[in-house]
């Protein structure tokens, strides 16, 4: 190409500008396909996802287990802490609450299985009301230590209580048994479950209403928007999902025990994942899930030095991209087409670009 | 018997009001909550640990070498890493100082294991009676010490000229900025007073509880408890608050049991959320 070009006169002025005009079209082409490309990508990994039993092996389904619910939980904390604004440090709470429910539902009920995983995302939402009800009066710092002190109340009060067992916990009956491709599915399920719901939520009219408090309270108050009865849905629609997971958690262990059920590595978890993958995105709990468990995948053998990675990480993520990988990787494509667009046709005005 | 568990609670109280001051006056002149709060006080504790290993100081000597280098640290993390995201909301430090509670534990776990480690000194096991109750003497000391150092910050506060402009940053920070305030220099002196502070709380608990790389989570919420009781920011606060809650914490569990202490303490702290959010001597502050 280059060297017939070379060889050739120069063509008319015309002719180069529609030479310009159909590279910038391909441009365009690009970043429009690019919006089908998602999609595929996305059908695909789904469709990779739901044929996972066939070629995953046992401990590999129990990674993707963990693995989707470490997504579940993260984006329903987002739901709160993200797009609610609503930094709660007492997540915790319902992933406790969802295991405890499913185990006494299972030694003290003969309801069918999937019922009661149901009914314990239900008890978490119920919880999670009243709790809204104590809490959602509070503001920022407040709302976050209310949140934590009411977990840890909560903890010592499971540790304490005879019929849950106090320290040493339940263990579920053999009718809560389920194989590992069950309960991959399940989570697998619950995990496209909670993501369509919540990027539906989010660009509802209810979403909006939900920014609006967490972006400027007073300004939405006046605009005529209730803010308790939006966050008080918020929290108990983040507790279903989390309640489901912690149910799911609890089958899959068999056994539940207060401190590690109510402890606040879960809430720890959700908040670390959703900070690097993107706070507020739909997209990036997903990604901050699949990084965060690579590198505590990588490092399981040294528990210590994964942590303090991940702490540093978190750091780093704040100070240098606060808008965590996603929102950053986003940028970063739009910035290459961008220049891609500026490089082959110098001299167009910019292109208005898509979304 | 209650007259026993009011003199204990007094006491542990002291024990509250020395680990809660550092909280209490970061968040009154920076707004900030400092999720890393706990981990400074068992840092001060790691480290005097440490000094008392070496040089065989007392633990409370050893607050000589502690309280600078803690003073040092507490300046340093807060110019590096948080006072570039001041202006970002409380989001982003909550989240900062919460990557900085998961080093700060990690490295703990490295360098000292996991096992339970106290500081010892002669006065640990003695104790002291007043009016036929005995009171451990750590205890004791603890009180003395929150006070001087509640009534030293006071005066520090509002006689010096530096407290001064601590104050004019902690009110409006803008405006303290146009009359010449270097007020990012003033946040990071708050902050290392604040890890200084702490340092004197970690003590003490290394002194009567023994601790372990994670036991930094729990002191930051008994000392929520105790400036959410006392009101955010309000350093008499700290020390009313810090004697209420240890009363509190006493008689609860001279009443209902000991084993449940921790829900008698956070349930309270719920309990005033919710009742009276801006405490007793703060400002209103819920929606």
């Amino acid at each position: 190409m280059l060297s017939n070009r070379q060889l050739e006169p120069p063509a008319p002025k015309k002719v180069e500008q529609s030479v310009k005009h159909t590279q910038l079209e391909k441009v365009f082409a690009l970043q429009y396909a690019w919006r089908w490309i998602k999609w595929a990508l996305l059908v695909l990994v789904l469709l990779l996802a739901l044929l996972g039993p066939n070629y995953l092996g046992p401990y590999n389904l129990t990674l993707a287990f963990a693995l989707f619910n470490y997504i579940t939980l993260a984006q329903s904390w987002n739901l709160v802490g993200g797009y609610g604004g609503q930094f709660s440090l007492g997540h915790s709470l319902f992933v406790g609450v969802g295991s405890y429910a499913v185990s006494v539902l299972l030694l003290h009920t003969v309801l069918p299985l999937y019922l009661t995983i149901f009914l314990s995302g239900c008890i978490a939402a119920l919880i999670a009301a009243v709790a809204a009800l104590l809490l959602m009066r509070l503001r920022e710092a407040y709302f976050s230590i209310g949140s934590l002190g009411l977990t840890m109340a909560s903890l010592t009060w499971m540790i304490n209580w005879p019929y849950t067992g106090q320290t040493s916990g339940l263990n579920l009956p053999p009718s809560g048994t389920l194989d590992y491709a069950t309960l991959y599915y399940l989570s697998l399920g619950l995990l496209v479950l909670t993501m369509v719901c919540i990027a539906l939520l989010v660009r509802s009219s209810f979403g909006l209403r939900l920014m609006a408090i967490r972006d400027d309270a007073e300004a939405a108050a006046e605009l005529g928007v209730n803010s308790f009865p939006v966050k008080l849905a918020t929290f108990a629609i983040s507790a279903f999902f989390i309640g489901i997971a912690g149910a799911l958690i609890a089958l899959n262990n068999l056994s539940v025990e207060p401190n590690s059920m109510f402890s606040m590595d879960w809430v720890t978890t959700m908040i670390i994942i959703t900070v690097i993958g993107g706070i507020a995105t739909s997209t990036g709990p997903l990604i901050g899930a699949v990084v965060f468990f690579t590198l505590q995948q990588a490092l399981q053998g040294y528990q210590n030095v994964s942590t303090l990675l991940i702490g540093v990480l978190l750091i780093i993520i704040i100070r240098l991209m606060p808008e965590g990988i996603w929102i950053t990787l986003l940028k970063g494509f739009r910035w290459l087409t961008q220049d891609l667009i500026n490089r082959r046709v110098r001299g167009l005005p910019p292109p208005m670009l898509g979304d | 018997m209650f007259f026993y568990h009011l003199i204990d609670g007094l006491f542990l109280g002291g024990l509250y009001a020395s680990i809660a001051l550092g909280l209490t006056l970061v968040f009154g002149v920076m707004k900030m909550v400092n999720l890393a709060q706990g981990e400074f006080i068992i840092g001060s504790a790691y480290l005097s640990y440490i000094v008392v290993t070496h040089i065989h100081l007392d633990p409370l000597l050893s607050l000589v070498i502690i309280i600078p280098v803690m003073f040092g640290i507490g300046y340093l993390v807060q110019r590096t890493i948080l006072n570039p995201l001041m202006k970002k909301g409380q989001e982003t430090l909550l989240v900062a100082s919460f990557g900085l509670l998961l080093i700060a534990q990690t490295a703990f776990a490295l360098f000292f294991g996991n096992n339970s480690l106290a500081l010892n000194a002669p006065y640990t096991l003695t104790g002291l009676t007043f009016f036929g109750d005995t009171v451990r003497t750590v205890y004791v000391i603890a009180l003395v010490i929150a006070t001087l150092m509640v009534v030293g910050t006071y005066l520090a506060l509002t006689r010096l000229r530096f407290g001064k402009a601590v104050r004019a940053a902690a009110e409006d920070p803008v405006a303290a900025a146009s009359v010449g305030i270097d007020v990012p220099l003033i946040y990071g002196i708050t902050f290392g007073l604040a890890a200084a502070l702490s340092a004197v709380g970690g003590i003490i608990i290394g002194l009567s509880y023994g601790f372990t790389p994670t036991s930094g989570a729990e002191w930051l919420l008994r000392s929520f408890t105790v400036i959410v009781l006392g009101g955010m920011g309000s350093l008499w606060g700290v020390l009313v608050g810090g004697i209420l809650v240890g009363i509190i914490e006493e008689m609860g569990a001279g009443i209902v049991g000991a084993q449940f202490r921790d829900l008698i303490v956070f349930g309270f702290l719920v309990l005033i959320l919710i009742i009276r959010p801006q405490g007793l001597f703060g400002k209103k502050v819920s929606a």
